[in-house]
Parts: C-alpha cells; sequence; structure tokens
C-alpha cells in the first residue's frame, strides 16, 4: 500500500512537461471514460422509449374492442420535413375511456393536445403550413410519458366524427400499452455493431497511448528510486499507484463530461429519435465494468509497458532485439472474420446477424496487429535514398510497433469512416429514388365515393401546389374467389390519369382498356368485410382495348380493367370503392415546402385520408451521415491528439540521438526530414489498408442490408482526406516545431 | 579537510570484501580480477583513468550489477547469491549511494527524497520525514527541505543526496563521482559533508574519482586500470 501511495503521489508532478503529461493521460481517460459511459447509458435510454412506447400503444392488431368504457381512436401519421408526426383523433364513448398517457383529459372536439416540439413548430415561420394538416385548437401540452422523446411531433386531437368511422379508419381501444413488434430492419444490428467498434476501438487506443505518454521519464524516476531500495515488485507497484491518479482523474472528469452531455441530450436528435435526459443512466453492472475497465487498461497498459524494460538501480534498460513481424498470427483475426462473413459475402439469402455483427467487429480488430507489420514492409520495399530516409526506415524497420501506435486508431476509424460512408451513401442512393420510375411520389387513399366531378376538383386542388401534376382515380379490388384476396384492380379515371397507371395506344372517354384474361365479366371485392366476400359484378365493355399496367401498380397483377367516367355501370357508380386515390408527381420545379402543403390540403379533405410519400420527402440519412461525420470528426480529433502524444513521446526519448546527428553535422533538414517520414509513412501505409478494408467492410454491410453495392469516390476519399489533414496538421503544426527544438546539440549538454 | 589517517591492517575488521571480480560486457572487458576490501568506517577511494572499470567495480561491490565472476561478501553474505528482494533491502538500510547526478526524484521534494528510504523500508511518514527533517538540519539543509530538486542548486541536489544516502544510517556509502558535475568550491563542500558525516555516523565510504583532490579525503586508496585493481601508495 506504502508503494502504491508513493506512486499516487509521484503522478503529481512538477515541471511542466511532468503536468502536460498528467493532463493528457487525465483527458484521455476522461474522453474515452465519457463515451464508454454513454455506451453504457444505450441499453436504458432504448428501454425508457420503448417503454414509453409500449404504454402509449393503441394498435388492437384487428381485434375488435366492444363498445363501453372505451376510446375511439384514428391514427395520422404524417410527415413535417424530416420529422416523423404521431397523430391520434380521439373521442372517449365514456366518461372512464382510458386516457392516453401524458395527455391531463380527454380534449374536446377539434381541440388537441400536443407535444412542446409540435407546439414549438407550429409557432414557427412554417406553422401556418402546418396547421393546416392539424387544424385543431392547441388546449394543452402531451407530458414526457406520453412521448418518445422531447422532440417527437405528436398530438392527441378531439374528433368526433371518429365515432361514426369505427371500422373504416377508426378503432376502439380499452386500454393503452398494447406490446409493440421489434422495429429492427434487417442489418441493423450488423450496422450498430461496425460503429461501435470503429467507435470504441479508438478510443481504448486512445486511451492507451495518453497513459503510456512519458513513460520514459517515469521508468528513469523509478531506477532513481530502485537505486534506493525498492525492488523490482515495489517499482511495479508504485507504477501502478501512478498509473491509477490519471485513471481516476479521467474517470472524475470523463463522469462530469457525461453529466454535460447528459444535460445537452434533450438537443441532440438522431435519425427520427430524441432522448429525454433522465433516460440517459449508466446500467449499473455496465458503469461498474466501465470503472473496472478503465481501471483495468491503466493497469494493464503500466504491465504493457515494462514489457521489454528493465528498471534497475543503475538505470532503465530496454532489451533491444531486432524485430520479427511474423504474419501467420496477424492474418487469425483477418481469417477468422472471413469465415464469420462467408455467408454474407457468398450472398446467402439470410444470413445470421450475430455471427455477420461478430465478423464485422473482428474484421475491424484485424487491423490492429496488421499495421505494425504492413510499415516495416513498406520500409523495406521503398527505394533507399536520401540520409533522411535512411535513418527513418531503420527506425521503422526496428521498432514498428511504436512507430504504429497512435496511428492504428487512425486506421481503424478511418476504416469504419469509409465503410459506413459508403454504405449511407447506397442506400441514401437506393431509398431515395423510387423502385420504380413510374410511380407517383405522393399518394393520397381515402374512403368513400366520389362523382368524377369531385374528382376532378380533388385533382385540381393538389395541382394548386407549383410543380405537382395529380391525377384522381377511384380503385377497386377484383374479387379473385373464397380463397384469394384479389387478382387485380378496377380502375376508374379520367384518360390522363389512367395513363399514369398503364400504357396503351389512345384514349377518349368511354374508352376502356383491359389487362390479361377477364372473361366477360368481373366482381369487385366488397371492402367491408373480412373475408373475401363477391361485390358488384361488372361487364368488360366489349369494345375494350389492351392496356398494360406499369409500375408498382403492375406488380402481382393479372387481370385488369381500366374506364373512363362515361362508361361506368350505375351499378358500379353506386359501390362503395376500396378507395379513391389521388396520384402526385413532383416535377423538378416544385418547391421544398410542396411535401408539406400536399399533406395540408390532403388533412382538409379528410383528416382520416392516408398520405403516403413514396419517394421520401428528404434524405433519411441525413442526420445519420451528420452524427457519423460529427462522431468521425471527434474520434479522429482524439487520434490526432493521440498521434502528437506518441510522436511528442518518441522524440522526446530520441533526442539524444538526434543532438548525437546533429553534433556530428548532419543537416538539421535530414534529421527533421528523417523525423517527418517517421510519422508519415506508416500513417500513409495505414491509410492504404483503410482504403482497402473499409471498402470491403463497406461491401459486407450493402450485402447485410439488400443495398447495391456501390461505391463512390467522395466516399471513401473523404474519411482518408480528414484523417491525412489532421496528420499533416499535427506534424507541421506541432511536431515540426518540437523537432526543431530537439535537433540541436544543446540536447547533449545533459550526457 | 578533516579526514583523519587511518593505519593499514589496524583493528577495523572488514566490513566489504570483494576478491577477484571479472565482468564483460559484449566484447568489452571491464573488470580482469579487481579486489576492493572495506573496513567498517573507512573512506577508500578508487582512482583510474576512464574505462578502468572503477565505476563498474564499485556497481559490483554494491550489488548493483552481477560479477560474471568473483565474489562479494558483505558481513558474512555472499552478494551475488542475494534476490532482488534481499539486495534491495541491503540497499535500503545497509548502503547508501551518492552519484553524479540523477538520483533524486524530481517530483518529490528535497525532504521527501531524503525521507524516501525510510518510507520504502515501512516507516511512517511521520517519523520517516521527522528523521529526515533533523538529518537535513545538521548538514545545513533545513531552509531547502521543501524545494524540489529542480529548484536546487547542483551542490545542494548533491548535499540533498547525501543526507538521503545517510538517513537509514547506512555501514557502507557508495559515491561514484559526487562532485563530478560540480565547480570546486560546491565539490569541496560536498566532499567536506559526506565525508564528516560518515566519519561521524561511523560509515565506511567506497569513493570512485578521478580527481586527486576527492581521493585526498579517503583514507586509503586503489587504483583501478584495465579491469585490475592495486593498492595506490601515497595516500595518507
Amino acid at each position: 500500500m506504502a508503494e502504491l501511495a508513493l506512486g499516487v503521489r509521484l503522478a503529481f508532478p512538477s515541471g511542466r512537461r511532468g503536468w502536460l503529461r498528467t493532463a493528457m493521460a487525465t483527458a484521455g481517460v476522461a474522453i474515452g471514460a465519457a463515451a464508454l459511459l454513454l455506451g453504457a447509458s444505450v441499453p436504458v435510454m432504448l428501454d425508457a422509449r420503448q417503454a414509453r412506447m409500449e404504454a402509449r400503444a393503441d394498435s388492437v392488431a384487428g381485434v375488435e374492442v366492444p363498445p363501453g368504457e372505451t376510446l375511439i381512436v384514428a391514427g395520422v401519421e404524417s410527415q413535417w420535413g424530416s420529422n416523423a408526426v404521431r397523430g391520434r383523433l380521439i373521442w372517449p364513448e365514456s366518461p372512464g375511456a382510458p386516457l392516453p398517457p401524458g395527455v391531463p383529459a380527454f380534449p374536446g372536439d377539434q381541440q388537441m393536445y400536443a407535444s412542446p416540439a409540435l407546439r414549438a413548430a407550429l409557432a414557427g415561420p412554417d406553422g401556418e403550413t402546418l396547421r393546416r394538416q392539424m387544424p385543431y385548437e392547441v388546449i394543452g401540452t402531451i407530458a414526457p410519458s406520453g412521448l418518445s422523446g422531447p422532440h417527437e411531433y405528436a398530438y392527441y386531437a378531439g374528433y368526433k366524427r371518429a365515432e361514426s368511422l369505427v371500422g373504416s379508419g377508426s378503432w376502439r381501444v380499452d386500454r393503452f400499452g398494447y406490446v409493440l413488434e421489434g422495429e429492427r430492419g434487417p442489418g441493423t444490428y450488423v450496422v450498430v455493431a461496425a460503429m461501435l467498434a470503429t467507435l470504441l476501438l479508438p478510443v481504448a487506443i486512445f486511451i492507451g497511448a495518453a497513459l503510456r505518454f512519458g513513460a520514459d521519464t517515469r521508468d528513469r524516476r523509478l531506477a532513481a528510486i530502485r537505486l534506493v531500495g525498492a525492488d523490482s515488485r515495489a517499482v511495479l507497484r508504485i507504477a501502478l499507484g501512478e498509473s491509477l491518479v490519471p485513471a481516476g482523474l479521467g474517470l472524475a472528469a470523463g463522469t462530469l463530461l457525461y453529466l454535460v452531455v447528459r444535460g445537452r441530450a434533450a438537443d441532440l436528435r438522431l435519425f427520427d429519435v430524441s432522448v429525454f435526459p433522465a433516460d440517459i443512466r449508466p446500467v449499473p453492472v455496465l458503469a461498474l465494468l466501465v470503472v473496472a475497465v478503465i481501471v483495468a487498461l491503466s493497469a494493464g497498459m503500466t504491465l504493457l509497458g515494462f514489457r521489454g524494460v528493465a528498471v534497475e538501480p543503475l538505470g532503465v534498460f530496454r532489451r533491444s532485439t531486432v524485430w520479427n513481424g511474423r504474419l501467420w498470427w496477424r492474418l487469425l483475426p483477418l481469417a477468422a472474420s472471413l469465415w464469420l462473413l462467408q455467408p454474407v459475402l457468398a450472398g446467402a439469402a439470410n444470413p445470421d446477424e450475430d455471427r455477420a455483427g461478430l465478423g464485422v467487429v473482428l474484421l475491424v480488430i484485424a487491423l490492429i496487429p496488421l499495421v505494425p507489420y504492413l510499415v516495416p514492409l513498406v520500409a523495406r520495399v521503398l527505394p533507399g535514398g536520401s540520409a533522411s530516409w535512411q535513418l527513418a526506415s531503420q527506425q521503422l524497420r526496428q521498432n514498428p510497433a511504436a512507430s504504429t501506435r497512435a496511428v492504428t486508431g487512425i486506421v481503424v476509424a478511418v476504416t469504419g469512416a469509409i465503410a459506413l460512408h459508403t454504405f449511407f451513401g447506397a442506400a441514401s442512393v437506393r431509398r431515395a429514388t423510387p423502385d420504380n420510375p413510374a410511380d407517383p411520389a405522393y399518394v393520397l387513399q381515402a374512403p368513400g365515393r366520389q362523382t368524377p366531378a369531385a374528382m376532378r376538383e380533388r385533382t385540381a386542388t393538389f395541382e394548386q401546389v407549383d410543380g405537382i401534376r395529380a391525377g384522381t382515380v377511384a380503385k377497386y379490388i377484383l374479387y379473385g374467389g373464397r380463397d384469394a384476396t384479389g387478382t387485380g384492380y378496377l380502375v376508374v379515371g379520367d384518360c390522363a390519369t389512367l395513363r399514369q397507371i398503364a400504357t396503351f395506344d389512345r384514349c377518349a372517354d368511354g374508352d376502356a382498356f383491359v389487362q390479361g384474361d377477364t372473361g366477360r365479366t368481373v366482381t369487385t371485392l366488397d371492402t367491408g368485410h373480412i373475408e373475401p366476400t363477391p361485390g358488384t359484378k361488372v361487364a368488360v365493355p366489349a369494345g375494350a382495348r389492351p392496356a398494360r399496367f406499369v409500375g408498382t401498380d403492375a406488380q402481382g397483377v393479372n387481370v385488369g380493367l381500366l374506364l373512363t367516367p362515361s362508361i361506368v355501370p350505375a351499378s358500379l357508380a353506386r359501390a362503395e370503392p376500396w378507395f379513391v386515390e389521388t396520384r402526385m408527381y413532383e416535377g423538378d420545379d416544385a418547391p421544398g415546402t410542396a411535401a408539406g402543403q400536399l399533406r395540408g390540403l390532403a388533412a382538409e379533405i379528410d383528416p382520416l385520408a392516408q398520405f403516403t410519400a413514396i419517394a421520401p420527402e428528404y434524405d433519411k440519412f441525413a442526420s445519420l451521415r451528420v452524427a457519423l461525420n460529427l462522431g468521425s470528426a471527434v474520434i479522429l480529433l482524439m487520434m490526432g491528439v493521440g498521434l502528437l502524444l506518441d510522436v511528442a513521446s518518441r522524440l522526446h526519448d530520441r533526442r539524444r540521438l538526434l543532438g548525437v546527428l546533429a553534433a556530428v553535422g548532419a543537416r538539421r533538414s535530414t534529421v527533421i526530414w528523417s523525423v517527418l517520414l517517421q510519422a508519415l509513412v506508416p500513417v500513409l501505409a495505414g491509410l492504404a489498408l483503410a482504403i482497402g478494408v473499409g471498402v470491403g467492410l463497406g461491401a459486407v454491410l450493402m450485402r447485410m442490408s439488400q443495398v447495391p453495392v456501390l461505391f463512390s469516390a467522395s466516399a471513401v476519399l473523404a474519411p482518408v482526406a480528414v484523417g491525412s489533414a489532421l496528420v499533416l496538421a499535427t506534424t507541421v503544426g506541432v511536431l515540426l516545431p518540437a523537432a526543431r527544438r530537439v535537433t540541436t546539440t544543446e540536447e547533449l549538454r545533459y550526457e | 579537510m578533516t579526514a583523519g589517517v587511518r593505519a593499514e591492517g589496524g583493528s577495523m575488521s572488514t566490513l566489504l570484501d570483494a576478491q577477484g571480480l571479472h565482468k564483460a560486457y559484449g566484447p568489452t572487458t571491464a573488470l580482469a580480477g579487481a579486489d576492493l576490501r572495506v573496513r567498517a568506517g573507512e573512506i577508500v577511494s578508487v582512482m583510474g583513468p576512464s574505462g578502468s572499470g572503477k565505476s563498474t567495480l564499485l556497481h559490483c561491490a554494491a550489488g548493483l550489477t552481477r560479477p560474471d565472476a568473483g565474489h562479494v561478501g558483505y558481513d558474512g553474505q555472499e552478494l551475488s547469491m542475494l534476490d532482488d528482494v534481499r539486495r534491495s533491502a541491503l540497499r535500503r538500510r545497509e548502503f547508501g549511494f551518492v552519484f553524479q547526478f540523477g538520483q533524486l526524484v524530481p517530483e518529490l521534494t528535497a525532504l521527501q527524497n531524503v525521507a524516501l528510504p525510510l518510507r520504502l523500508d515501512g516507516v511512517s511518514r511521520r517519523t520517516a520525514e521527522r528523521r529526515a527533517t533533523g538529518l537535513m538540519d545538521r548538514l545545513g539543509l533545513a531552509d531547502k527541505a521543501r524545494s524540489r530538486p529542480g529548484e536546487l542548486s547542483g551542490g545542494q541536489q548533491q548535499r540533498v543526496a547525501v543526507a538521503r544516502a545517510l538517513v537509514t544510517g547506512p555501514r557502507v556509502i557508495f559515491a561514484d563521482e559526487p562532485t563530478g558535475a560540480l565547480d570546486s568550491v560546491a565539490g569541496e563542500q560536498v566532499m567536506e559533508m559526506l565525508t564528516t558525516a560518515a566519519r561521524e555516523a561511523g560509515a565506511a565510504v567506497v569513493l570512485v574519482t578521478h580527481d586527486a583532490r576527492v581521493a585526498a579525503y579517503a583514507d586509503r586508496g586503489i587504483v583501478v586500470r584495465d579491469g585490475r585493481s592495486s593498492e595506490r601508495m601515497g595516500v595518507r
């Protein structure tokens, strides 16, 4: 214990360099601890969010709830910019009806409780356009218990008309808190695993680099203590005690940093997810694990630092051996990861996600032993030339582990960034484009009969918005027998609108078109029943000409009948269509707010109408890309600081040699170039490796998520450029002046 | 100078006896059969040209380096047979060291540096610092107790090192060029202090130096040349 205490005492240094060492190590541990604590909070965060979402869940999954102490609910899922809007139109059937979580009382007809974020948006500059989607009087705010996060756009509006729509747009609930189905999409787990591996590994490497900073000074100090009677074990205990200080201070500072980030959590949003600060609490076991990991890491790095070093009373002796890097064991993690990823690479239909996730993490880890092998290889392969390169290449060959310690973190971070950038790039290309170019940008589906004139009027309503071309049709599903839900569509619309759905030769009002063998009559499906029930029988006009459905409408359609309004038989005009559908196409001249305007118009027609954006109104991955860029920047910045610490430490270690070189007449430029090349060559070699592995990892992620494998130069080169810029800034801004200082004969003064 | 004259072969018993020491560093032979005998309380100088092996002789005699051949007996024990723990204990309790530089811990104050061997030996902080303070007072270092080594002059640092070497009441002090980095005035002060304090404490001193003025503080001297030692004539 006395030795541990002495070690603690020694960690409070004298002199600028000593304080810098402790400060850097503390900062490194603090950043790492904060990152790990945030990671440890994710499960609680997700659980709390999930619990609130389950508590308010109102989907009865098709089960009919009898009237009683029930609430009538109609769902309005909408969108405002990049924010999903969760709307519920409610009406209690009795005073004992269940109250939605977070709502203090039932709103009256046309009144609503809105989430704080929605209230703020309604009061904002485009509030009037948004208000058209929910033209209700705001009478209060939904409490956090009724929201998934602080930035959620949600409202509960009183809507008396919902009573008359039970079964066709609204439903009864006798409680809230139905169990939600899992929402995780394919490949999500693998992407999260890749993100965690690429974020946390560099953090661990950074903590290691920070803790090793100044190890040479420590070793000399310990040698002095050995001289006055400390044995080798006592020295180890002193060193461990010394390492506990940055670990302890770093943990304290990291906890503070974590609390600061937690306090700002309400301002942060990722995807459509925001979190309440109160939900950010580490899982106690994981928090203890973080403390244990930090302490173990600091102790481990200390013990590792003594590998190959003998601290003796007469000084510090480093066992200098010729580095003999063997490749075979370095390839083991890579081989294991490729084996794990083999089903994905082979294009298996449903690869095991756990296995693939492990493979991805292992692929990132596989880089760590490869970098120290690659660097001396590059040093050997590159032709010998100037004296500075000879000096640098010797050092790189003999001690590649030291030269690449900080670089490994950069390589891991850049690899992850390349992989995730290429993945999100390809995913956004796929999702920003409708799967079928014949599909409209938006579709409004509303139940109820419509006259041709009303349909034309509806079309005209949406075409008021600049750049929007619309068309309204009445759509019926064809009855295909008891065991089939339908075999095709019967569509009624004017010629211009029918052309959006199918191709045919020419069209005038009174024409009819047919696809496939319909026979002489078709029967619509009566959608008012759960079981397939035949509806209205319609004779296929004799002069019907052939047509072919296009776009999504063509999928799964064997037969189809398209009728212009004046040929529609009276029997059909009296029947209820499946729905009336307005299809909207967005021209290049459409304003950015077109979607918001169209949603407002749709809500005015019928608040329960289903408005669907076929192509997304915004880049869903934009926020994730911003987060990724931010994360990459922070990680690369940490790596830059780590590289700086490492290079400064190695320069300090080698100042005697550099002083000797200066003393024997070596040009200062030669010495400085040798130092620069030692820093730059490992980085360049590492970045080349990062490109190779990053692109491969990106391809794996794309395959896992069924995204077409597609690479863009910017996605690959941007992280490399950022990494290179960082190294350049470190070397030019810090290393160069430091190198100038130590390449003087003055450094020999103390020898 | 207060160095006393002691007769060779006097009544004092042999405390440290190094015989036939050999030591090579790779192809370089540092010691080739050197001997060193130290009696309790005497001051022995070890002189010789650069690279002659005098520092290696001191290191072997103090158990800091294991000789390739030969033996070092201290108080009935063979040093080369002792493990690291027991040799470390000897350094804490029986030996003291004053080297040219690098032996003070820069993070600790002068007082903490002096108290360090006691602390490593399990003495409580209060007791260790009380004893260190008493010694520093006697050696005229009272006003430097709270200073860190970086705030002291070279001479003051060496005086702190002398205090640290004496604080455990050692029986042998090994001094390797203790004035090598000092000017002549500071060097003389340090030597005066070292030898006086050692004599008062009854500690023997092995004094490695290439400076004849420093060697003059010794009771007797040996010369090391090409790894071999011989008794130096003409020492008081």
